[in-house]
């Protein structure tokens, strides 16, 4: 009895360190409108998840659920083996960048500095906090505008800050919403290949209602309308994508590495 | 000239320390784009007065408890209820001024200086009242420049500061108590009703100037001073009343800066 107890901590603790994301049967309603139906989900290190699906799916506020900005009607939420409260802040957090205030005095490098600011709560940033604020700015390829006021810059660079902010706080999983709304295709490739180098050190989950887009670029794709679509794998079958959008979906297949559809 | 008077003296004082705290929390109010809540903040203070007047007690030090209290309802009220935000702001708004003029009216005999509560009296200030305002400004500067990167975290991004794990709940309520102890200064210049004014212009004309919130925070501090002290002058001059003439200096100047200023369309 102790013995099966202690076993089934031990595969718990090596599920724990696989997982950095965990849902089990996640429901939310706001009101009577059911949001989210018994998703599970998990999200792995070095994952690459895109989750596409229709406007009013449910998308972002599956990424709030995650982040314990919305708490579930039903079941278990685990972020790196914890409560979402307390863990969140291992997470990097992109939101749409279309909602942030163009017109705040704010510089690049002040942006990027919040991602710091719970490492220097309630005291000064360190010479180490503004390295790493600095680091991240590089890594995203803005380290030459960093003294831009935030509303001075394209779409697509405001979103590379936000990256820079949610990487300074050198989370261990990149969550995105909506990253490429916005911004123009060609700044796209170059933006998904960053998110691709990005892949080696941590996990990242994006969500988008892009459905090409994000086939060619991510490693595991799922489907959400209310009910998620995933089978842990790049492959989202003809009738998933129908069910989640409620209509046929033409994909465009991509040849065998980029294929959303399984071969008929 | 003037100056000779003690009172105008007073006046002039308590004017350039009004500026320091409005300079400085406007900014937070203009770019955070909480107007409305420090606009029920002010009025809801009005029911402090009101206590004051009742109670016997120097109207300005009731309003500190009760501004810091309408504050924090506002604050809790945005995170708890179903109600909207912007309901609850009016009905906080409106009861603060009800119970104030309630409470004026229950108390015996005639309420004199109401009006300049209502509308502002910067000659009256007495130099009492301008040790607790200088006080009131030690209290803002420092705490602002204990939490300014807080601050800024929580006024550019709530959401992205709640996630790395900033207590935003309990920074916003001390931004929102500094909203009251501001309001509480600028009583006396401006009174309730025209305190709005002296949050939003100063700090949403030198937006215009500058893409730097330190630099903004210098530069409305600059103009508030600015504008109080010609309003008070001119309202000496032509014997008008002084809360009025600065509120109308303010918005006279806030527009030639709209008007003038070189290729910026900031929105504030």
């Amino acid at each position: 009895m102790t013995q099966n107890i202690k076993i089934r901590e031990i595969q718990e603790m090596q599920a724990i360190v696989k997982e950095v994301i965990s849902l089990r049967n996640v429901s939310v309603h706001y009101g009577d409108l059911p949001v989210l139906e018994n998703v599970s989900l998990s999200i792995y290190m070095h994952d690459f998840l895109g989750i596409i699906g229709p406007n009013g799916g449910g998308k972002t506020t599956l990424l709030k659920v995650i982040l314990g900005l919305v708490k579930p009607d039903s079941g278990k939420v685990s972020v790196f083996g914890g409560d979402p409260l307390q863990n969140r802040r291992y997470i990097g957090y992109v939101p749409q960048h279309r909602l942030f205030d163009p017109n705040f005095p704010i510089s690049v490098r002040d942006v990027v500095l919040t991602g710091r600011a719970r490492h220097a709560l309630f005291r000064r940033y360190t010479n180490h906090d503004k390295k790493t604020a600095r680091s991240a700015l590089e890594m995203v390829g803005m380290l030459p505008l960093e003294d831009r006021q935030i509303g001075r810059l394209s779409g697509g660079q405001q979103q590379r800050v936000f990256i820079a902010r949610a990487l300074a706080a050198e989370p261990g999983v990149l969550l995105l919403d909506e990253p490429a709304a916005g911004i123009d295709t060609c700044v796209q490739a170059e933006f998904y290949e960053l998110l691709g180098r990005l892949k080696q050190k941590m996990a990242i989950v994006m969500v988008s209602h892009d459905i090409t887009a994000v086939s060619v670029y991510v490693s595991k794709i799922a489907c959400l309308n209310q009910k998620l679509f995933y089978h842990d794998s790049k492959e989202l079958l003809a009738e998933d994508l129908e069910a989640a959008y409620q209509c046929p979906v033409d994909v465009i297949a991509h040849g065998i590495p980029h294929r959303v559809l399984r071969e008929h | 000239m003037a100056l000779e008077y003690g009172f105008m003296v007073n006046a002039l004082a308590a004017s350039i320390l009004a500026a320091i705290a409005c300079g400085i929390i406007g900014v937070y109010v203009v770019v955070k784009r909480i107007v409305f809540i420090s606009g029920g903040i002010s009025h809801a203070s009005f029911g402090g007065i009101g206590l004051g007047y009742f109670l016997g007690i120097e109207p300005v030090l009731c309003v500190i408890p009760f501004g810091i209290a309408s504050a924090l309802v506002i604050g809790e009220v945005r995170r708890r209820t179903l109600l909207s935000e912007d309901t609850a702001i009016g009905v906080i708004w409106a009861m603060g001024m009800a119970l104030g003029i309630m409470l004026i009216a229950l108390t015996p005999g005639y309420a004199p200086d109401l009006l300049s509560y209502l509308f502002g009296n910067i000659l009256m200030v007495s130099r009492s009242t301008l040790w607790v305002m200088l006080a009131l400004d030690m209290i803002i500067v420092t705490v602002v420049w204990l939490l300014y990167k807080e601050f800024l975290a929580i006024t550019f991004d709530e959401e992205f500061a709640t996630v790395i794990g900033i207590p935003t709940h309990k920074l916003y309520l001390v931004l929102l108590c500094l909203i009251a102890l501001t309001v509480v200064m600028l009583i006396r210049v401006v009174g309730v009703i025209l305190v709005i004014a002296l949050l939003t212009i100063p700090a949403a004309a030198s937006r215009r100037l500058t893409n730097d919130l330190r630099k903004m925070m210098g530069l409305s501090i600059l103009f508030a001073a600015l504008f109080s002290t010609t309003g008070l002058y001119l309202s000496y001059l032509f014997d008008l009343p002084s809360g009025s003439t600065i509120v109308l200096v303010s918005g006279v100047v806030f527009l030639l800066v709209s008007l003038t200023s070189p290729g910026h369309s900031f929105k504030y």
